[in-house]
């Protein structure tokens, strides 16, 4: 039970952000089926910050990772990586950004995302061999010291997905991502999958690259807080919208949206001394109904502060220097919470 | 209602459905499951998975059964079922549920069990329902092969189970497929279906794994609800021991196979004495939303099956002396119902030094 260096704090804003996703919507599905999964996304990611991105299930976490990376176009707006506007590049020039692995992806499952039929040499060493600009020694010695990043070693190099363990196989896929030197990884639920332990050894390795390479990363997590360990930002999803977007340990200090709130009431946890419990975030039948408007907050239908006000979709506004919350009400719920029964 | 309980007795004296629970070593005939002594082989009997887990579970309790992947929980609970997994056997010891002996029952025997005495969940209810069937008309089936009800009188009573899940709108659910229904509506369905024919027992095995932590929040409610409504006892299989604490009564700790801790859920919590339940404290989720050093536990488990001397834990453990790997260790009860595993088990400095670090 070692210690790590704690993580850094907030890059200088004034520098230009990596990565910049601007008022990007995007639509799955054509025709009848068409369902905006993203509303108006503003996300910026700076050079050696660990962002965290949560939300629930079909909040579009894992379709803004998808946009990120180029694998869906967005319907309006735009992803800018390093000053290159990469979505609205043709499918030649999209390969070939694609090719480089300046992002690149991790999923939950290793089970189900990496080839069951290869070896672990071979995972590692897909991204080069398909890149083609290194020969097998070079390849061989990428491998190497890309599995002796995250703590592996090589007698794993013949061994198949199924045969090394969950936490194994979670840091191999980081050791592939690892070896094509990435300039920002976007792990989406890298650790839903496994033990607590195992979890948080992935986690602070996760926060080990990022003070030794300078690499950017945003983790996809439900876990806040096992989040709150590793990530410098927060950003909540909420049905396709950013609704608060922060400091970490500010925004779960004190969370301005009743959502950011709501989650951090439900994480089980081992102690209960929450500041504030579920009946307090949770809309009941006796609450006044919400607006019904179609251009409504997306959380009003289940906010218990809903107003009149919430018959707007409310903008992300920014509260604090680098700190951004979408609520009419974000100076009111507070207190309506508190006065309502625990 | 409150989610918190961690104050198992008066919680059920309240309830009033689970007034028959007097804890105490005599107390067998309260016990709906028992298990005793449990061994369960796995590959074709080449390795034990399983080597001696005993537990119980009484009527209206809910009990936890954490520890890593390779524990064995998950087999002690397929054991408990009756539903092991192919290469694998209970090769000693027993199970028991309701007084009678299941390890010999034959498959009718176990057909009359299932279902009407006890219901499982389990972590993708996606898998476990058919994709091309309505919820409700995978609910009525059950209702009417097990419970016998007309087509009508069942329609009727799975409306009133979906609504007991707290499903909205359940006339509307009752026709849809599982694709047309999220995550935490299909547990939903599925903690429905379970409980479908009044059961005794729940087995639910990673049943909030895989669900957002506001869904699983409220599932944890919904077990909660059923056990102070209907005296349901529940055996709820987790790796986090952060869920375990928000709904258990009392908690069994598994590692490599063995039960190495057990006890009422806060006396676990306050006071740990097995250097793998500190370990399990300190990694869990412990509602801190600061920045922190995140734990882990050092080591790897052993290999499933793997004939170790002594402590099984001693490899990985912090406070391991020569004595933990001379000969099997035996379990001691250190407090009210909480037993140990541990050479040191009596040993004061444990208890503070670790948790303290």
């Amino acid at each position: 039970m070692t210690a790590v260096p704690a993580g850094s704090t907030l890059p200088p804003p004034a520098a230009p952000p990596l990565l910049a996703v601007e008022s990007v919507d995007v639509v799955l599905g054509r025709g009848w089926r068409a369902a905006k999964v993203l509303s108006g996304v503003d996300l910026r990611i700076w050079p050696g910050e660990i962002v965290g991105l949560v939300g629930e299930t079909g909040s579009g976490k894992t379709t803004l990772a998808r946009t990120v990376v180029g694998l869906v176009a967005p319907a309006r707006g735009r992803v800018v990586f390093d000053g290159t506007t990469i979505s609205s590049l043709r499918s030649g020039a999209r390969r070939a950004i694609r090719r480089r692995g300046h992002v690149q992806l991790i999923f939950q499952d290793p089970l189900r995302s990496l080839d069951p039929d290869l070896t672990v040499d071979e995972i590692v060493g897909e991204g080069l061999r398909i890149r083609g600009d290194a020969g097998s020694g070079e390849i061989r010695r990428r491998v190497l010291s890309a599995l002796g990043q995250v703590g592996l070693d090589a007698t794993l190099l013949d061994r198949t997905p199924g045969q090394i363990s969950g936490g194994q196989r979670q840091r191999v896929s980081i050791a592939r991502a690892l070896a094509v030197d990435p300039r920002l990884l976007i792990c989406d639920e890298p650790v839903s999958a496994l033990d607590a332990s195992s979890r948080n050894y992935i986690l602070r390795l996760l926060q080990q690259l990022r003070d030794s390479l300078g690499l950017p990363i945003v983790v996809i997590s439900h876990d806040l807080s096992s989040l709150a360990g590793v990530a410098d930002r927060v950003v909540v999803l909420y049905r396709g919208r950013i609704v608060e977007d922060g400091p970490v340990e500010q925004v779960f200090a004190a969370p301005r949206h009743p959502y950011t709130a709501l989650l951090m009431a439900s994480a089980p946890s081992v102690r209960h001394d929450r500041p504030l419990s579920l009946r307090q975030l949770r809309r009941t039948d006796a609450d006044p109904a919400p607006p019904a408007s179609p251009d409504a907050c997306v959380f009003a239908h289940r906010c218990p502060f809903a107003a009149g006000a919430c018959a707007a979709q409310p903008a992300l506004e920014t509260v604090e220097e680098r700190w951004g919350v979408a609520c009419h009400r974000r100076e009111e719920w507070g207190a309506l919470a508190r006065d309502r029964a625990r | 209602m409150a989610i918190h309980s961690l104050n198992p007795l008066p919680d059920i004296a309240t309830a009033g459905a689970g007034a028959a629970l007097r804890p105490g070593p005599a107390a067998t005939a309260d016990d709906v499951l028992r298990v005793d002594d449990l061994h369960v082989s796995v590959h074709d009997g080449a390795a034990m998975a399983v080597r001696g887990i005993s537990l119980r579970v009484r009527a209206g309790e809910i009990v936890g059964l954490v520890g890593e992947s390779g524990s064995g929980k998950t087999l002690t609970c397929r054991a408990a079922l009756g539903v092991l997994p192919p290469g694998c056997a209970i090769s000693g010891g027993t199970v028991s549920f309701a007084g009678r002996d299941l390890t010999a029952a034959t498959r009718r025997e176990w057909e009359r069990v299932h279902g009407s005495g006890m219901g499982a969940v389990f972590q993708e209810p996606a898998s476990y329902l058919n994709p091309s069937i309505t919820v409700g008309g995978q609910l009525t089936e059950v209702l009417r092969v097990k419970l016998a009800l007309g087509r009508r009188a069942a329609r009727r009573r799975a409306i009133e189970l979906f609504q007991a899940v707290g499903l909205r709108q359940p006339e509307r659910v009752f026709h849809q497929v599982p694709a047309e229904l999220s995550g935490g509506m299909l547990q939903r369905v599925m903690i429905a279906i379970a409980i479908s024919c009044g059961p005794r027992l729940l087995v639910a095995d990673e049943a909030t794994t895989a669900l957002d932590v506001t869904i699983q929040a409220e599932v944890i409610e919904l077990l909660l609800q059923l056990r102070e409504r209907t005296g349901l006892a529940v055996l709820f299989v987790s790796h986090d021991l952060a869920v375990i604490t928000e709904l258990c009564d009392r908690v069994v700790v598994c590692y490599a196979g063995e039960v190495v801790e057990s006890g009422p859920t806060q006396e676990i919590i306050e006071r740990p004495r097995h250097p793998y339940t500190q370990g399990l404290l300190q990694v869990a989720s412990v509602g801190d939303f600061r920045r922190r050093e995140l734990r882990v536990i050092a080591g790897q488990p052993p290999r499933v099956g793997a004939d170790i001397a002594g402590c099984r834990f001693a490899a990985r453990c912090p406070a391991a002396i020569p004595a933990c790997g001379a000969g099997s260790v035996g379990s001691v009860m250190v407090g009210y119902q909480h037993h140990v595993r541990c050479v040191r088990a009596r040993d004061a400095a444990i208890a503070g030094e670790l948790v303290a670090r």
